[in-house]
């Protein structure tokens, strides 16, 4: 009925005993508190605004259960900030949203940023933080913002990837090296 | 808050072997996870209610993405869709397939998904079956008793014919190599984007130097109780020279072709329609792809 599982988490290697049949989802936000991740539709896999990132592929938490999770890494919502260098400064992802207002009542932002996070890191790796609007859309599909906000959410990607087309290659990795932040946390 | 009814053993083998002993294991209350996509909202509603969960997703041989000495594609069934789609060789040579699993769901979905749940799992509203049967693909299956081979167009063209036994799984898909001068694609309609067929038409040309067609298949998804191999459709295209006159007389004849069901998602006619429309942009990639100008 419960299995002991270790989940490394934003960097954090998290070590619970835990039901088989929890949700990653419910693990994040009532085992570990990280209520970042959000659940918008009713657990049915639709909204798209439990995203997380895991082993660096935007996942919708609510389809995989927690003991799946075992053994391997979960960026989420509040990860983001840990890329970062110093106390305070935004992820090029998070940047973006503020600085084009990519977001409403803010319900679906974190599973927003978590797709995002995947298909910049994409992008990096190919060498190219390219993106044509219709590629941001398409990424999109999955992920649904009842506030109807799409335009300024397609901008907020263009201005991430503008941040990071500005950077040296090494700078840009490192906003999506996931290893790093366990170097800085372990 | 929804949860599944209490699960009592979850398992995640890693190996072939280990899967194989798992449903020798005797448990009938048993639910094999693949990207667990299809399955996990029949947990979530309880419509399955299984004592014992197998996750196959960390068995390396269910992964494997090989090409055989003789160009064939081998494609473990636990492959996700994104992985699929994400291969530069199978977007040149098997394109049908990048198509395909490039239009199943959304991006969480095709990270998570993989090619051997959409085919196993029991329902005729996918569409890798079409695509399989298209490419003349061959699946493998293994068990206690033994590994066997079956041709997808065997296994999917009749809705009779049950793909697995209790204790087999599905371990790979294989692609012949396409002859030279193909091209193949794949087109569909979805109430949303990327939504299960309504329709879905995978086509398969080869055109000879002379421009005249060589091979052609045609299968249309998105029909009860089975893909429809369209046979006749495919007639139209060889042994002429194909342009878009003779593309558009094949789709037509496809959607003459099929016997479409009326649905709450679309009416008989309606689905011819859609044969027509999309059938049409399938075989011209194809024809594209084939004479090498996309």
């Amino acid at each position: 009925m419960e299995k002991t599982i270790s989940v490394t988490v934003n960097g954090r290697v998290q070590r619970k005993t835990v039901p088989i049949r929890m949700l990653l989802v419910d693990f994040l936000r009532d085992e570990l508190g990280l209520t970042g991740t959000h659940v918008g539709c009713t657990y049915e896999g639709r909204c798209g605004a439990c995203t997380v990132v895991l082993d660096g592929n935007a996942t919708k938490s609510c389809m995989v259960l927690a003991v799946q999770a075992d053994g391997h890494r979960v960026v989420t919502v509040e990860g983001l900030e840990e890329f970062a260098n110093a106390p305070g400064e935004l992820h090029p992802i998070q940047n973006g949203f503020w600085e084009r207002h990519g977001l409403q009542c803010g319900y679906c932002t974190p599973g927003m940023m978590m797709t995002i996070f995947d298909i910049l890191a994409t992008n990096v790796r190919e060498g190219s933080p390219e993106l044509t609007d219709e590629a941001i859309r398409q990424s999109l599909v999955g992920n649904i913002c009842r506030c109807t906000g799409y335009s300024h959410i397609v901008e907020a990607v263009q201005s991430a990837a503008a941040q990071l087309r500005g950077m040296d290659p090494e700078e840009r990795a490192a906003w999506f090296d996931t290893a790093k932040l366990e170097g800085t946390r372990s | 808050m929804v949860q599944l009814a209490p699960v009592e053993t979850y398992h995640a083998p890693v190996s072939l072997t280990e899967c194989l002993e798992c449903l020798a294991g005797g448990e009938d209350n048993m639910v094999l996870l693949a990207g667990g996509l299809a399955i996990m909202p029949l947990l979530k509603n309880r419509s399955l209610r299984p004592n014992v969960l197998v996750d196959l997703s960390g068995v390396a041989e269910l992964r494997r993405r090989e090409i055989e000495a003789d160009g064939t594609l081998v494609l473990g069934a636990m492959r996700r869709h994104r992985e699929v789609y994400d291969d530069p060789l199978v977007r040149t040579r098997w394109s049908a397939l990048a198509d395909a699993t490039s239009a199943i769901g959304d991006l969480q979905v095709q990270n998570r998904g993989t090619i051997g749940g959409n085919v196993v799992f029991g329902t005729v509203l996918t569409d890798l079956k079409q695509v399989a049967m298209c490419l003349d693909a061959s699946l493998r299956i293994v068990g206690r008793a033994g590994n066997r081979k079956v041709s997808a167009r065997d296994a999917f063209g009749d809705a009779a014919h049950a793909l697995l036994a209790p204790d087999e799984l599905l371990e790979s898909m294989a692609f012949p190599a396409p002859p030279p001068g193909s091209g193949s694609a794949y087109r569909k309609f979805g109430i949303t984007t990327n939504g299960r067929p309504v329709i879905g038409v995978a086509a398969s040309l080869t055109i000879g130097a002379d421009g005249i067609c060589t091979g052609a298949s045609i299968v249309i998804g998105g029909l009860v109780p089975a893909p429809c191999d369209a046979r006749i459709a495919a007639q139209v295209l060889i042994g002429q020279s194909v342009d878009h006159e003779v593309i558009a007389h094949a789709a037509k004849a496809a959607a003459e072709e099929i016997k479409p069901q009326s649905d709450g998602r679309a009416s008989a006619a309606y689905r011819r329609q859609l044969v027509r429309a999309i059938g049409q942009d399938a075989l011209n990639d194809a024809w594209q792809r084939a004479i090498g100008t996309s």
